[in-house]
């Protein structure tokens, strides 16, 4: 079926099978590689995507799901210069082996959206579809917490 | 820590001084995301006297790799590390006697590596690295150098139907855990809500690496004591996702506090021990002692599944 949607900033007719997962059309169809896939099931958060501005995991989601909608994916994040997140991340150490960083990266994005101010029980709460085995999640949520109560720069 | 007295535990470092006056180290061991790369920048940066951007690092590979053994046995930066430290010490030596071989007058006790540059003291005079390079050929610009742990060869008195391997050590990390556990008596579920780990390995060159390390290592050493349960049946995995085989994930954890006994180990280079493994070995154990506390008797089997903790509870009572 065609597509019409939006991927990082940029308007995509898209031809694809309607139940190809959205994770599999990312990856291998449009190269954006950033976007992992671990579980494939729902259960790890790697494949996070924002849809919308809200987080989704591409794994469960199908290319029909796409029509109309605005795509973020990590390579869209912020082309040009890191993301205040992503800068944290650096600064505390959040990341070791990185294959969970692009989807903790983005529900970060998607928690300090809906609450610019969390605490860090609410940050741990916020980021608890993504796992992470490396880093024992502290210095992810002490990366995350250096940003609560921060204005976040617009994104254009 | 390191492979013990059966296996060989070397490394070999190489270093090239590149054209542009840059480093390009090739690591021995891979790094994983533990960080031992970063440590070995920092380390080649500390001797060389130069600011991290200078170098290049390259992960091993089968192609330019040097055989240098795995990442195992806490013995990556030990082991590494100080054939680094030899081949850091050669390739300045190389560089210093470059410049005095081509400026007569010139001793090399007066000369000083600064970042990019070498700095002739007595008049002020220096030399770009990349100039020094560029005279240089290639092969006279790299350094190999190779480094073999020392091995405990004390004998222990056993059966000769044992096997024993890797052991004994000669160096050992040491660590101190406590943890406070808190047990639902409705449902046997055990959460940890406060966890104290004490380390003891060496000097600690790289505070936030070795942090993540630890706060990793107790992360899932919390997971082998209450989650994971690696199921087979007939040679068949019957744990194979993450909704059947539980790891940690942030709501399961409580913010540890780790700490760092800063000991030196002369063996060690700039006095490190390994710190790879010394973090998730005590979690079982000391979730096991805190729970056997607080219910009054001790379970022999893990993880510590609530139905074992309400087995073990309604037992007690």
């Amino acid at each position: 079926m065609k597509i019409r949607c939006t991927i990082n900033g940029e308007q995509r007719d898209l031809s694809a099978a309607p139940d190809r997962r959205v994770v599999d059309l990312l990856r291998e169809d449009l190269g954006l590689c950033g976007t992992k896939e671990s579980c494939g099931s729902g259960e790890c958060g790697s494949c996070t995507i924002l849809v919308n501005g809200e987080s989704r995991l591409s794994c469960l989601m199908i290319a029909a799901q796409l029509e109309g909608a605005e795509i973020l994916t990590i390579e869209g994040f912020a082309p040009d210069h890191l993301h205040p997140i992503q800068e944290a991340f650096i600064r505390h150490g959040a990341i070791q082996c990185g294959f969970c960083t692009p989807g903790m990266v983005l529900a970060a994005a998607d928690l300090l959206s809906r609450n610019p101010s969390p605490d860090r029980d609410e940050i741990r709460q916020g980021l608890s579809g993504n796992l992470c085995r490396c880093t024992g999640y502290q210095k992810i949520v002490d990366a995350v917490a250096s940003l609560s109560g921060k204005q976040e720069e617009p994104d254009e | 820590m390191g492979y013990g007295p059966v296996i060989p535990d070397f490394a070999g470092a190489r270093i090239t001084l590149l054209p542009d006056g840059r480093f390009r180290i090739n690591a021995g061991v891979v790094d994983m995301g533990q960080g031992n790369n970063p440590t070995s920048v920092q380390i080649a940066c500390s001797i060389l006297n130069q600011n991290p951007e200078q170098f290049e690092l390259v992960q091993p590979d089968t192609f330019q790799g040097i055989p240098s053994c795995s990442s195992a046995g806490s013995r990556t930066t030990f082991t590494y590390g100080n054939a680094l430290i030899s081949a850091a010490h050669r390739i300045r030596d190389l560089i210093l006697d470059q410049v005095v071989e081509r400026n007569p007058g010139i001793r090399k006790d007066s000369l000083e590596l600064l970042p990019g540059r070498i700095h002739h003291l007595p008049d002020g005079k220096e030399f770009s690295l990349g100039e020094i390079a560029s005279g240089m050929p290639e092969p006279g610009r790299t350094v190999l150098e190779r480094w073999t742990a020392p091995v405990n060869r004390q004998q222990f008195p056993v059966s000769d139907l044992v096997k024993i391997f890797g052991f004994p050590k000669l160096i050992y990390s040491f660590a101190v855990h406590a943890a406070r556990v808190e047990i639902d008596e409705l449902t046997g579920e055990v959460r940890v809500d406060a966890y104290l780990s004490c380390t003891d390995a060496g000097n600690i060159l790289n505070p936030q690496v070795a942090e993540q390390q630890i706060q990793g290592a107790v992360a899932q050493g919390i997971g082998y004591a209450l989650y994971e349960d690696f199921l087979v049946r007939d040679g068949i995995t019957l744990t194979k996702n993450l909704s059947t085989y539980i790891i940690p994930a942030s709501l399961d954890l409580p913010d540890f506090t780790s700490i760092t006994v800063d000991t030196y180990e002369e063996a060690g280079p700039f006095g490190l021990k390994g710190i790879g493994e010394i973090g998730i070995a005590p979690p079982l154990p000391c979730i096991a002692n805190a729970v056997t506390g607080a219910t009054g008797d001790r379970i022999l089997r893990y993880p510590l599944t609530p139905e074992r903790v309400l087995g073990t509870i309604r037992r007690v009572r």
